[in-house]
């Protein structure tokens, strides 16, 4: 049984749509130099949709058995039929509308996956017992094949496969922390080593401290703290929000597409084909929300710019609303890629007067959804960067900042590699760049180390 | 009372959970193991303006094995309910445990717990599955028709129901059956701010997340508070913005259980204090050898985690390990006396016993060490009320509601924000005021605590949704606190910081 047994079965039994996503995955985490926890997880799951009257019904469980996707199909048949009918309703898409060439399934993930990380990560472990260092990180593949069909005919299918390691290494009195992250579709292509020796290095920077207050300064954000901005920007790109008056997107007389928002060197897009980064080609919707619509199962996904040399490109937006409210269609993608074919971060540093560099945010919340004011924490690793070196370690900074505002600030973009948010981790995947800011506002000092 | 789920009740369990068994005593080597199968229920109602945006119901049901072999963990979980299934899922966990041993420098062991061999429900008095989707989404529309008349411009009512039904079983011999039902309602109405920004200011309703069935929904009072909330949602777009700086707080409890998450439930973790957490959710600045000594904040605090506070989010008759719940203080007199543990915490932290902090939010993913309902204790000498906290105030504010959180990975620096504030001038409540944040240090904040509310001013508030471990798990937690005073805590301005 697989996810295209599943497919067949929902709809025989009566769904408009089913999706089935055959997901595994493997992990394992340590810390002060030992193996903590690890698992390994499989599933089979569908969701089947029932489009009755204009009404919906949707139901989502884990299969063991084909009857399950009955169930599945009866439960969603008798919500829909209780249901209201939905404002979003909209024709369903056919074959023709589906993406050209359906993407093979995705290998399982299992214990083995994790094989090709148990000698070198023995060997850091052992380096930083050595080093009088203590290593704490998490390492994962994920592999999930998604299907989907429709009653109309369509059929469509994508895969998604993500390694990622983060490390964090301190010094043994927990006073110098510093943190480093990877992703690969492969995990047996991350240089474990090479991670270490990048946050040793930082570790050596961190033996002068410097104490600095709160106030407005320019950084270089590398690609993880770039990649926590960035992430948030676009989750607030949709049409409605704007159109709606309830995201920083709106505009006196309609959404700020087309307005320069951001400094020019800022383009920001989506490409499910995008190399070593591939995603899903269509859009699986289990419900409706302001970014993707229930009757838009299937729909394609291009590869989408949403900032084009810092002018803001048309928000997300569902078929049903772009009708209504005479927008394009602009599905989400599922990867975010900033370009940036400028200098590496080493080069960056170099050409540096004064500045903060900060590897990576934490707690990132919203204040104010109407200025896309953020707040949020520094953490393992800020450092004085002065003449061209870094200089010493800083202490934590809470900010308070408008990603919009960050990227209209920012003097400089550098080359973009794929990066992993800190607090998001891998399952979104991210290419980013490090960025020059100038006055980033950090409001208070945080004594955390 | 309510009875187990049906559908959990059909699955071969004696079938899954004696393959389960067999299979881990054939495991050469084996300490340990335990087995958890999951069948929860989730549905996810959305109410915008008066349609019906969005309906999902979730079944999540698989299984998860756990290992300790030659002193080394080993899991795995799969959705697929079959004897074949578990074999599989055993044989892997133990492949998993001998892989990985050489990266393991100390044994795994569990501190010693009461084999348990027990059915436990918590209560709920109407299961909200049962209740029919129609009445569900005509209330929510009435309420969302109410605000709308009201004179809002948009409304969104949402509710999340969770009915979670898991059997335990261990090669020592535990088997333990166990239900919980829980609801969210809460809406959301949001009308322009014209004057001031032209975007959109909203206002939630004070419904919380329970440890109850939809009884809760049906009781609360959700008509009565639209004309209210949209009353004072246009009395706050008139406000004045804050003047920022050092002000006396009066704290609802509507707003002070996310602190009290935050600083103190989080900052008590003991797999925290031991860098469990280091990579990702953080450590904290409470470290075991403070245990007896470190200041937390003013005596008068009084701070005790329970997996027994009825219609608590985080109740159990006994945790993920098997532990039976239990009650015990974490913060006494202000000073730290205790943790959050789990078995192998316990043993670690050379505990007789684990006090059940284990929990998995799923069957695929391995138990933590999680929070149990940490509460804030109120006055026990005398009750205070609201009104005599703020008399104790000549200038200050009084906060309404949780909205925005964050804070540092060791605990220290946070800053929130609210639904309401309420400038407090000689003692009395003098009109609200606009885009306070207010900011502090852990140990600076609780040591400003002045005052505590009695028993009549204590509530049950919580989450569904605190998120910690990697991979990522969420877990639904309540905080029981009082309205409080705290002297000289400072203020933002937030529109100012947005500049």
């Amino acid at each position: 049984m697989d996810g295209h047994d599943v497919v067949e079965a929902t709809l025989a039994a009566g769904a408009t749509i089913a999706i089935a996503a055959t997901t595994s995955a493997a992990n394992c985490r340590w810390a002060n130099n030992s193996l903590t926890t690890n698992g390994v997880e499989r599933a089979l799951s569908c969701t089947a949709i029932a489009v009755e009257g204009g009404a919906v019904g949707s139901e989502g469980l884990d299969v063991t058995a084909l009857d399950d996707c009955r169930r599945a199909a009866e439960w969603a048949r008798a919500a829909a039929r209780q249901a209201p009918p939905a404002a979003d309703a909209f024709a369903l898409l056919g074959p023709a509308d589906a993406p050209a060439h359906p993407a093979p399934a995705a290998g399982p993930a299992g214990a083995e996956s994790l094989r090709p990380l148990v000698d070198p990560l023995a060997a850091v472990l052992e380096r930083a017992r050595r080093d009088e260092l203590c290593c704490f990180g998490y390492a994962e593949v994920q592999a999930a094949t998604e299907q989907l069909g429709l009653t109309t005919g369509l059929r469509a299918g994508g895969r998604r496969v993500a390694g990622t390691v983060s490390m964090t290494v301190k010094s043994k009195d927990l006073r110098r922390s510093a943190w480093v992250g990877a992703v690969a579709a492969d995990l047996g292509r991350i240089d474990l080593a090479g991670l270490y020796d990048r946050a040793a290095a930082r570790l050596a920077w961190a033996q002068r401290q410097v104490e600095l207050p709160a106030g407005r300064y320019q950084v270089i954000l590398e690609p993880s703290a770039t990649a926590d901005l960035i992430l948030r920007l676009v989750w607030e790109m949709h049409a409605r929000g704007a159109d709606e008056g309830k995201t920083a997107f709106a505009g006196p007389i309609g959404p700020r597409v087309g307005e320069r928002l951001y400094a020019r060197e800022v383009s920001l897009r989506g490409d499910p084909g995008a190399d070593g980064m591939e995603t899903p080609a269509f859009v699986r919707a289990t419900a409706s929300s302001e970014y993707s619509s229930i009757f838009d199962n299937g729909l394609a996904v291009a590869p989408t710019t949403w900032v084009d040399a810092g002018v803001q490109q048309p928000l997300m937006c569902p078929r049903a609303w772009a009708r209504d409210h005479g927008h394009p269609v602009r599905p989400p993608t599922d990867n975010l890629l900033m370009d940036g074919d400028g200098p590496e971060l080493a080069a960056m540093i170099e050409s540096t007067e004064r500045a903060l560099l900060v590897t990576s945010l934490w707690y990132i919340r919203e204040v104010d959804p109407t200025t896309m004011l953020l707040t949020g924490l520094t953490r393992d690793g800020v450092f004085l960067v002065e003449h061209g070196e870094v200089v010493g370690a800083v202490n934590n900074f809470r900010f308070n900042e408008s990603p919009m505002g960050v990227l209209a600030r920012t003097l400089e973009v550098g080359r973009g590699e794929p990066t992993i948010s800190r607090e998001v981790g891998g399952d979104v995947l991210i290419s980013a760049p490090p960025i020059r800011v100038q006055d980033f506002c950090f409001s208070s000092v945080s004594d955390a180390v | 009372m309510p009875e187990l789920d049906a559908d959990f009740m059909r699955l071969p369990q004696a079938e899954l959970a004696g393959a389960a068994l067999d299979a881990m005593r054939r495991v050469p080597g084996l300490d340990y193991g335990d087995f958890r199968l999951h069948r929860d229920r989730i549905e996810y109602l959305h109410v915008k303006e008066r349609e019906l945006e969005a309906h999902q119901q979730l079944h999540p049901v698989g299984f998860g094995v756990r290992l300790v072999v030659d002193g080394a963990w080993g899991f795995a979980g799969n959705g697929a309910c079959t004897p074949e299934a578990v074999r599989q899922a055993v044989r892997e966990a133990a492949e998993l445990a001998a892989l990985l041993r050489p990266l393991q420098s100390e044994r795994v062991e569990l501190a010693p717990e009461p084999c348990h061999r027990q059915t436990w429900i918590a209560p709920a008095l109407v299961d909200p599955f049962e209740v029919p989707l129609e009445e569900k989404v005509s209330f929510m529309q009435t309420v969302s028709d109410r605000l709308l008349r009201a004179g809002a411009e948009f409304s969104d009512f949402m509710t999340e129901a969770v009915v979670e039904s898991r059997l335990f079983v261990s090669t020592e011999g535990a088997e333990i059956r166990q239900q919980r039902t829980r609801v969210h309602p809460v809406y959301q109405a949001g009308i322009r701010d014209r004057a001031g920004s032209g975007l959109v200011e909203t206002m939630r309703s004070d419904s919380r997340p329970v440890g109850q069935g939809w009884e809760y929904v049906r009781a609360y009072d959700f008509l009565g508070e639209a004309e209210r909330s949209v009353a004072l949602l246009q009395e706050k777009l008139r406000a004045p913005s804050v003047d920022p700086g050092p002000l006396d707080l009066v704290i609802d409890p509507s707003n002070l259980w996310l602190t009290v998450h935050e600083s103190v439930a989080h900052g008590t973790e003991l797999d925290r204090a031991l860098g469990y957490e280091a990579n990702f959710a953080g450590t904290t600045f409470a470290t075991p050898d403070q245990v007896g000594s470190l200041r937390y904040g003013s005596e008068l605090m009084h701070v005790t985690g329970d997996r027994l506070e009825p219609q608590g989010l985080a109740s159990v008759g006994f945790d993920d390990e098997g532990v039976a719940a239990q009650r015990w203080d974490i913060i006494r007199a202000g000073i730290l006396v205790g943790y959050q543990l789990n078995r192998q915490m316990a043993h670690r932290f050379q505990q007789a016993r684990s006090n059940g902090c284990a929990f998995a939010d799923s069957w695929a993913h391995v138990p933590l060490q999680r929070m149990p309902n940490v509460s804030l204790q109120p006055n026990v000498d005398e009750d205070v009320s609201l009104e005599q906290l703020l008399a104790e105030v000549r200038h200050g504010i009084y906060i309404v509601g949780d909205k925005s959180w964050s804070i540092d990975q060791q605990r220290y620096n946070f800053q929130f924000t609210g639904q309401r504030f309420y400038r407090i001038e000689n003692g009395r409540l003098q009109g609200q005021l606009r885009d306070v944040a207010y900011q502090s240090r852990t140990p600076d904040f609780w040591g400003r605590l002045a005052a505590l509310g009695g028993r009549s001013t204590w509530r049950l508030q919580g989450a569904f949704n605190c998120g910690k471990g990697q991979p990522d798990q969420v877990a639904p937690v309540s905080h029981g606190v009082p309205a409080a005073l705290f002297r000289q805590v400072t203020v933002l301005n937030t529109h100012q910081q947005g500049r």
